[in-house]
Formats: C-alpha cells, sequence, structure tokens
C-alpha cells in the first residue's frame, strides 16, 4: 500500500473528471473525515484516514482491499475505472441517463443502452461524455460514455446506441474473480 | 527557655538528608545517576508498590544532591554552579567496533619480509635555512627544486630545458602514481574473485548500453532472458505521510489540471521523463505516428507468419 | 404511502396470528401425541406386534444389502414408540440399549448418514425430537433476506420486490431487516435491487450472531472468519459505516466474493484481510467487539449440505474442536479489556454438536478467567447445556442460545457472547500458559495450590545472598551471625 504518485493522481482525477467534473473537489476536501487515496497491488483504493492507518499494520500480501476500491492500473498505465467507484459516482454525477425498467435486464448483462430503453437524459449532455445510469427509480445501476448529444439523440432511430456501456453492477457476478 | 522540644519538632518534619543503605548508593555525578544495589524489599514491594517507588526514588535523588553539594563551585551571574567531575560510569558502545581496515600491497610486502613501519615526522630539517620545515604542502621541501630562484643548468640540456618544469613533472608524476596504487589497494580491498569483478563490469556495461538508445531504452524490445536491471529503486512517498498535506497536493494537482488542460496533456518535464514521448514517436515512424507504426509492425508479424 | 403502511401493518399481523395459530396447534399436537400414538400402535399390534431384530438378524439383514425402506421405517416409528415408555411397552428380556442401538442404525440407514454421526446427533435430544431433528435436515430452509440499511428501507425494498413478483413476509419480531420469500417469478439472486445491493441473500439464523453482538458506531470490530460477508456486512450497516470492521478470512479464494459483497451493499468502512484467525492478536489487537463464526463441522446446515451426513469422522471433530479453542482464546486476546464501548466477543457455530459448542466455550471461560458469559440479547432460543453426558460445563452455559431447524426452521446454530473484563496480575500469568492449548497438563497445574514463602526459614539464604553480591562487587560484607552460619552449614550438609 502506498500514495499514488503524481501521474497516477492524474490518471485517476482525469478519468474520475470525466463523470464528476469538478466535484472531484469534494472527494478529495471533504468536511466530515479525511479520505485518501491509496495504490494497493495495482488498484487505487479510497479510504478514510484512520481505517488506512489501520491497514497498514495489515502485511502486503494478506491485505485484500480497504475502503472502497475505485480501480486499477492497466499493465500500461492507464487506470480503469470498476464499478465499485458508482457509489461516489452516482453521488456527484454531471450527467445522468434514466432507462426504462425494460432496459435495465439487457444493460445488467453488459449491453449498450439502445434508444428504446432510454427514460431520460439530462440536458445538454455532450458527445463522449461520461454519463452515470440510473434505473427509473433513481437506483444506480453502472456508467458509460454517450455516443451522442442530447440533441443529437433525438433524430436517432430506436435501435441506436445512445450510451456505450463501460460497468454495471452485473459485474459484481460476472467478473467477481477478475475484479479483486 | 528550652526549645529542644520545638527543634525536635521541626527536625521530624523533614527527613534526614543522610542516605543509609547497606550497600551505600553508588553517585556518578558526571552523568547525573546514582544506582542502587540493595535487593528489593519484597515486604513493602508488595504492600504498596507506589510509595516503595517514590522512597527509593528520594533515597537516590538524596544522596544525588548530596554528592553535588561537596562539588567545587564556580559563582555565575545565575548563582553559584557545581563543577561537574568527569564521568566514571563505563558506557556501551551504540555501534559496533569499526572492522581493522584491509592490509595494502605495501602492508603485505613489508609484512613478509619483516619490515618494520617507521614515522615519517611532517617536518624536515632544512640545513640551508637552519630551521624546521614542511615536508609538503605550501613552502614545502618536496617543492624546493621548482621554487628556487636559481637553478643550475647541466651541460648536456637542452635547449628547452626547464629545470622547474621537469622537477614539477617529476613530482605529479609522484602523486600520481601514488594516488594509483591507492585506488588499486581499494579495489584490490572490496573484491573478492577476478570472476566476480568481470561480472560486475559486464553488468554495468549492460545497464549502460541499454540506456544508451535515441530513447533512452524506452523503445527498446525486451530480449528473452533480460533481467530487470537490479538495484535500481523507484521511491515513492511514505504511506504514512499527514493526510492534510496529501489533501493539499491533490488540490494543487486538480487547479493544476484546470488551469492549463493542454499543457497537463503534454508530459511534465521531470526527472524520470527525460524522454519526448511524442518527439521520439514522431521520429520513429517517419512523422506518420503511432497507429502507422504500430499497423506498420502488425504487417511484419502477419508475412512472418505465412512464410 | 399510507396505503403501504397500512398494507406491512396487516402483513405483520397475519404473520403474527399464523404464529399464534401455530403454536395452538403445536401444543395441541403434543398433548394426543401420547394417545394418539397409543391407539396407533395398538391396531398395528392387532396385525403383527413388533419385534426387536436379534443381533444375529441385524447382521443377516446387514450381509443382504439395503435394507426395505418401509420396514425400516416401521421399525423405527415402533422403537420410538417403545422408548417412550420403556418399562411398559418393551418386550422382556431386552436390554433399552438394544432397541437405542437399532433406532441409531436405522436412522442411518434412512436418512444416509453415517452411524458416528447418526449417534452423535440422537444424543443431543429426547427420542421423538430427535426424529424429527432428522426429518427437519431432510426439508430445505426458507429462503430469506437481509435488507441494506445503508441503502433502502425494509418496506421499501418489500414493495419493489413484491412489484418484481416475489412472495415475501417480514422474518419475525426479532429482526427488522429480514425477508422470508416464499416463491419468486424472477432469480432473487439477480434482480436490479440485489446488484445494486439493496439487499444480501442470507440465512435467518447468521443474523443471530450479529445481533448478539450489536456493534455501535465508531467501534473497531474484527470479523474473524467472514466470508462471505453476510455478517460482515450486516456490522457495517448496524454501525452506519462509521467506526472499521477487519473482515477476516483464512481462504484467500473466499475474500473474493466476500470483497465483492462488501462493495456491492456499499460498505465503506471495512478492511478485508487474510490471515489464519490464530494469527491475530500479533496482527492487531484492541477491537471493542470480536465474532468469531469458528469453521465447524456443519451439522447445523445438514439441508444445504448433505454431505456432511457421511463425510464427518471422530477425527474430524477433534481436529475441529481443536481448531476452535484456539480460535477463541486468539480471539478473547484480540479484545480491548479497557473498551469503553465494548469489550464483548460473541462466539457462534453453524454445528449442533456439544464438542464444538459447548466445550469450547467451558474451554476458554477456564482458561482466561477475566472473561464471564452474558445475556446474547436473544429473546428466543434453547439454553445451552449447562451438563452434558457426564460431563460438567459452567453453569452460565445456560445464557447461551442454541437454534434447531426442527424447532426455529432455521439453520442449526449456537451462539454464546462474553464480556470481556480487565484482568488482575494472575490472569495476565495464566494467559501465557494458555498459549499450550489443549494441554490437559497445564490445566493440572493450574489446580495445584499455590506455593508460598516463609520468610524466616528463607532467611539465611537470603543473608547468604547478600554476602555473595557484596564479595562479587569487591565489598567487605558484615561479619557473618552465629546463626547464619549454622545454616549454611546445614546447607552444605
Amino acid at each position: 500500500m502506498r500514495p499514488l504518485t503524481e501521474d497516477e493522481s492524474k490518471a485517476v482525477f482525469t478519468k474520475l473528471a470525466n463523470y464528476i467534473g469538478k466535484n472531484i473537489i469534494h472527494l478529495i476536501d471533504r468536511p466530515d473525515e479525511r479520505y485518501c487515496f491509496r495504490l494497493h497491488k495495482d488498484r487505487v483504493y479510497y479510504a478514510t484516514e484512520t481505517s488506512m492507518r489501520l491497514a497498514i499494520s495489515v502485511a502486503r500480501p494478506s491485505l485484500v482491499s480497504l475502503g472502497t476500491c475505485f480501480g486499477k492500473f492497466t499493465k500500461s498505465g492507464k487506470f480503469k475505472l470498476h464499478i465499485m467507484a458508482l457509489d461516489y459516482l452516482a453521488q456527484y454525477a454531471k450527467y445522468k441517463v434514466w432507462i426504462k425498467p425494460n432496459g435495465e435486464m439487457p444493460f445488467l448483462y453488459g449491453n449498450h443502452v439502445l434508444k428504446a430503453h432510454l427514460g431520460r437524459i439530462t440536458e445538454d449532455t455532450p458527445e463522449h461524455q461520461g454519463v452515470v445510469i440510473f434505473s427509473m427509480s433513481d437506483v444506480p445501476l453502472g456508467f458509460g460514455v454517450t455516443a451522442r448529444s442530447t440533441v443529437d439523440t433525438r433524430k436517432l432511430d430506436p435501435t441506436a446506441i445512445i450510451v456505450f456501456h463501460q460497468a454495471d453492477v452485473g459485474e459484481y457476478l460476472r467478473d467477481e474473480e477478475t475484479l479483486f | 527557655m528550652d526549645v529542644s522540644n520545638i527543634l525536635a519538632s521541626h527536625a521530624a518534619k523533614f527527613q534526614t538528608t543522610n542516605v543509609e543503605k547497606d550497600i551505600a548508593i553508588e553517585v556518578d555525578p558526571g552523568y547525573l545517576t546514582t544506582a542502587d544495589f540493595n535487593s528489593i524489599d519484597e515486604e513493602s514491594y508488595k504492600w504498596n508498590l507506589e510509595e516503595h517507588l517514590q522512597s527509593l526514588a528520594r533515597d537516590g535523588t538524596q544522596a544525588l544532591i548530596n554528592a553535588l553539594f561537596s562539588l567545587p563551585t564556580a559563582s555565575s551571574p545565575e548563582g553559584p554552579i557545581a563543577q561537574l567531575p568527569p564521568p566514571t560510569t563505563e558506557l556501551p558502545r551504540a555501534k559496533p567496533l569499526p572492522k581493522p581496515k584491509p592490509p595494502t600491497k605495501w602492508e603485505l610486502f613489508a609484512a613478509a619480509k619483516g619490515i618494520q613501519k617507521k614515522k615519517k615526522e611532517k617536518k624536515e630539517w632544512d640545513e640551508e635555512r637552519q630551521e624546521w620545515v614542511d615536508r609538503w604542502g605550501k613552502d614545502g621541501k618536496n617543492k624546493q627544486v621548482e621554487e628556487q630562484w636559481l637553478t643550475e643548468v647541466p651541460h648536456n640540456a637542452n635547449i628547452d630545458h626547464d629545470p622547474r618544469k621537469t622537477a614539477r613533472e617529476e613530482r605529479k608524476a609522484r602523486v600520481a602514481k601514488n594516488e594509483k596504487q591507492r585506488l588499486q589497494n581499494l579495489a584490490r580491498a572490496a573484491e573478492t574473485t577476478p570472476q566476480e569483478s568481470r561480472k560486475r563490469d559486464i553488468e554495468r556495461t549492460l545497464v549502460q548500453a541499454r540506456t544508451s538508445t535515441a530513447s533512452m531504452g524506452r523503445f527498446d524490445k525486451q530480449l528473452e532472458g533480460e533481467k530487470k536491471p537490479r538495484g535500481i529503486k523507484r521511491k515513492f512517498n511514505p504511506t504514512e505521510t499527514s493526510a492534510d498535506d496529501e489533501r493539499k497536493a491533490s488540490l494543487a494537482l486538480l487547479t493544476r489540471m484546470e488551469s492549463d488542460d493542454k499543457k497537463m496533456r503534454k508530459e511534465s518535464p521531470r526527472e524520470g521523463n527525460i524522454v519526448n514521448v511524442r518527439k521520439a514517436v514522431r521520429h520513429a515512424s517517419k512523422g506518420e505516428g503511432a497507429i502507422a507504426l504500430a499497423r506498420k509492425g502488425e504487417d511484419g508479424k502477419k508475412r512472418k507468419g505465412r512464410r | 404511502m399510507a396505503n403501504m403502511e397500512a398494507r406491512s401493518r396487516a402483513m405483520d399481523e397475519k404473520a403474527t396470528r399464523e404464529a399464534a395459530l401455530d403454536e395452538e396447534e403445536l401444543k395441541a399436537a403434543e398433548l394426543s401425541e401420547d394417545g394418539d400414538l397409543d391407539v396407533d400402535m395398538d391396531e398395528n399390534e392387532d396385525g403383527e406386534p413388533f419385534r426387536l431384530p436379534t443381533v444375529d438378524e441385524r447382521e443377516q439383514e446387514k450381509a443382504n444389502g439395503i435394507p426395505d425402506i418401509h420396514v425400516v421405517q416401521q421399525r423405527m416409528k415402533a422403537c420410538v414408540h417403545v422408548l417412550g415408555n420403556f418399562r411398559k411397552r418393551a418386550e422382556s428380556g431386552r436390554s433399552r440399549s438394544e432397541y437405542v442401538g437399532q433406532l441409531i442404525s436405522d436412522i442411518a440407514s434412512y436418512y444416509g448418514y453415517n452411524e458416528f454421526l447418526a449417534e452423535k446427533l440422537f444424543q443431543l435430544f429426547p427420542v421423538p425430537e430427535a426424529i424429527e431433528f432428522f426429518e427437519a435436515n431432510e426439508v430445505p430452509r426458507p429462503v430469506t433476506i437481509r435488507t441494506n440499511t445503508l441503502r433502502t428501507r425494509r418496506r421499501d425494498l418489500a414493495q419493489t420486490l413484491i412489484n418484481r413478483g416475489v412472495n415475501l413476509e417480514p422474518i419475525g419480531k426479532w429482526t427488522n431487516v429480514g425477508l422470508q420469500v416464499f416463491e419468486s417469478s424472477v432469480p432473487i439472486g439477480a434482480t436490479p435491487e440485489y446488484l445494486a445491493g439493496h439487499y444480501m441473500l442470507q440465512a435467518a439464523s447468521s443474523f443471530l450472531p450479529v445481533i448478539a453482538l450489536s456493534p455501535q458506531p465508531n467501534e473497531r470490530v474484527l470479523d474473524m472468519a467472514s466470508a462471505p460477508g453476510g455478517k460482515t456486512t450486516y456490522m457495517a450497516a448496524l454501525m452506519q459505516n462509521t467506526g472499521i470492521v477487519f473482515a477476516n478470512d483464512a481462504n484467500k479464494a473466499r475474500t473474493k466474493s466476500l470483497t465483492a459483497n462488501v462493495h456491492r451493499l456499499g460498505c465503506k468502512n471495512v478492511v478485508v484481510c487474510s490471515y489464519d484467525g490464530r494469527e491475530f492478536p500479533r496482527v492487531m489487537g484492541g477491537f471493542d467487539r470480536v465474532l468469531l463464526d469458528a469453521p465447524c463441522s456443519g451439522t447445523g446446515v445438514i439441508s444445504k449440505d448433505s454431505s456432511v451426513k457421511v463425510n464427518k469422522s471422530d477425527r474430524d471433530f477433534t481436529l475441529l474442536s481443536h481448531l476452535q479453542k484456539q480460535l477463541i482464546l486468539c480471539a478473547i486476546d484480540s479484545i480491548s479489556p479497557d473498551s469503553k464501548t465494548g469489550g464483548y466477543l460473541v462466539y457462534s457455530t453453524c454445528s449442533v454438536t456439544v464438542d464444538e459448542n459447548e466445550a469450547v466455550v467451558d474451554y476458554a471461560l477456564r482458561k482466561r478467567r477475566n472473561v464471564k458469559l452474558v445475556e446474547t440479547g436473544l429473546s428466543f432460543g434453547r439454553e445451552g447445556f449447562a451438563q452434558y453426558r457426564g460431563k460438567t460445563f459452567n453453569p452460565n452455559l445456560r445464557l447461551t442460545r442454541r437454534f434447531y431447524p426442527h424447532v426455529h426452521n432455521m439453520d442449526g446454530f449456537f451462539v454464546a457472547k462474553f464480556k470481556i473484563e480487565k484482568g488482575s496480575k494472575r490472569d495476565s500469568n495464566n494467559k501465557d500458559e494458555g498459549r499450550g492449548v489443549g494441554d490437559e497438563k497445564l490445566e493440572a497445574d493450574q489446580k495445584e495450590e499455590e506455593v508460598g514463602f516463609d520468610s524466616d526459614e528463607d532467611r539465611p539464604y537470603i543473608e547468604e545472598s547478600k554476602r555473595r553480591r557484596l564479595k562479587a562487587k569487591g565489598l567487605r560484607p558484615p561479619a557473618r551471625v552465629n546463626q547464619t552460619k549454622t545454616a549454611t552449614i546445614d546447607t552444605k550438609a
């Protein structure tokens, strides 16, 4: 376990900024408790300072996880956001997409969001913008990247892809082995 | 008037300053310490531990203060100050004894021949000046020839003969030789076998060669069985830093990321990032970009497969 | 919303009414049981009176291979009947142990247990109840889920699941987060709500140790064997994501699903680690509460995993109880007795045997004097055994709780709650002795009366050692007194 280097934090912050924009500040500068980012076995964890300090006494091979895992660094040094970060993304998301109940299961099986399943979308969402996907009852289901801007989606046919799938909560079941 | 009663009651209020024990308390005023070697009285230890410890501490302190008052004093603006004698207690070393230096080549030779070591004085007697002069250094004896205002020139001397220069060169050569021998001695002490030194040399050369390409070894292909260079460690911040500092650093990074988006996309010029990757890619792909380069590489592989 | 409340209230009422009815029925059945059975058996006797097979016949039956199921069933029934009132109903000249032996071997063949385990479980209960127990092990327990209070409320969750076509009801009064699923048209482990972490599939019995532990916010809590994380996440939820929960599991492969569950349910105060539980006070101590859900034989969850019926032997039980004893001592040592809010340990197993439960608890009470049993805080469940088959345990073992499949309709379970208090000096000495777990010798040592010192008797030795020390320091010791002289001579002689 170690703090991120500057390059690593930059990679993490740019990824997060895709979804929550300037709200990252709320993750770093929290009023309730001090939180910090830590790297352990290529994975980035976001935990309170107290739990991090206690976890230091756990030996490196024995420590599995602490706080919330945000994602991992690939071997080529890129950062990949995991579904575990959804809690914070949903809390601070700038752009949101709601999908209809009939679109929930297809999305949870790892498919892209089609226009037919689109329930609502934040106004003036630009193209290629990270969005958090909710069910109609405001349960966060995952996140992805918009294929078109809000304006352009109006002209599309119902089978067109609106949001490219990046991660969904179904991964807790599907990718349990590789996620952690 | 009989004051003995009052005196006695007054004396009873204070404990006597004399400390009497079976074994006298050892005081070392140099370190301001006392050592009480008496065995612990089990009864009072068990009866009331706190009181027992306090009385022990009191006795030791009293003994120390008694010793302090018997020391010679020097007056100072703050009042008299006792002059502590040098400490008598021997403290153990904090570090282990240094290892003896390995013998030099000359020392080995001298030992074999039975040559005794003679100590050379730093000063030498100068007959002419009738005084002691330094052997070396400023106005040293070894520089006498080159610093003379008048030097005799031999008969068969060349036309460009410069006695000062020759003397100086000779002296410099002697210094150089000595330095060489010193380094050789050091090297001899460090290495165990010639094979090992050879291996080390090769490894060092290899590491140098790896980083001696145009991209500082960044785009070189890893050979099969090639090991990572050893002994090069990356340094990270300690895990346990103050969260406040961390927060500040992150916030600073964020503001920098926001302020100049374009600049941040480029690699920041810092140590460890000596290579300008964009430039290197441009150079390697002859200006066509990374994608073209990758495609070319794939084509090559495919062709190989077909053969 | 008001409508929903009314509905849920109606649901609760219905459940309580039904429970009351069930109880009445049970009581009525118990009352009438004796009479009914007698009549039954009389009829049977009209046709052909029951005769216990002799030893030879049994051997023959064994040699013939698998006996007829109906015959075995009839014989079991008859044996139970006879054992119910042995003096009146037994054949003359046959002993009680013969009947019991026959019954056990029949149980083993009828339900598919090995004889060792059948006997072990049979001995736990009175005869008719034992049959009920074995019968209950054949029936699966109801599917139950636990609401994740970090994400939602039980009423909201129940409503959404009902909308998805799930038929459910609250489990009981003792928990306010549990829901029992009767039938479902969708896979209950793959609904969007499940994936979003609104609930956890969790057996009702595994609520109990956490309820007993009742972790408070801002505490430091340890779950020593936590996979797959049902209890850990429940603890985190009770602590409202404050403080810290250490979730440990010795099996590294199982920590993956544990971590997945912890993240899915949004528990942010959990540190997952993978140590052998016995390493624990050395890794970290000073916990306010520790939950030890010890690895066990699983005799309480036979309905879930029937392989237990045949693969457990005497040696397995010895090894397991040894491990449990080591673990419980480590758990006790990891708790800080100075804790302001806690200092509690909950020991639980999903096993019903005595040597994994009461024996382990009793062992811990003997080894650690600063530990005592307290009320578990569970309103139901049977009391633990204070004595069992000639063994007498600590009388406080009545404070522990046992749960049975045939009584409480949940997995067989055992819960004990300890309070760790500040130890006196002598207790801390005992602690070090406790390292050699299972050493009967040490226990014997403890019982030995204390050796005292007689300072008068030892005076000559003390004087002599003082003199020797003075000499060693190069000082002149005071002259010997006569008395000491004689004493030293004595010692030499």
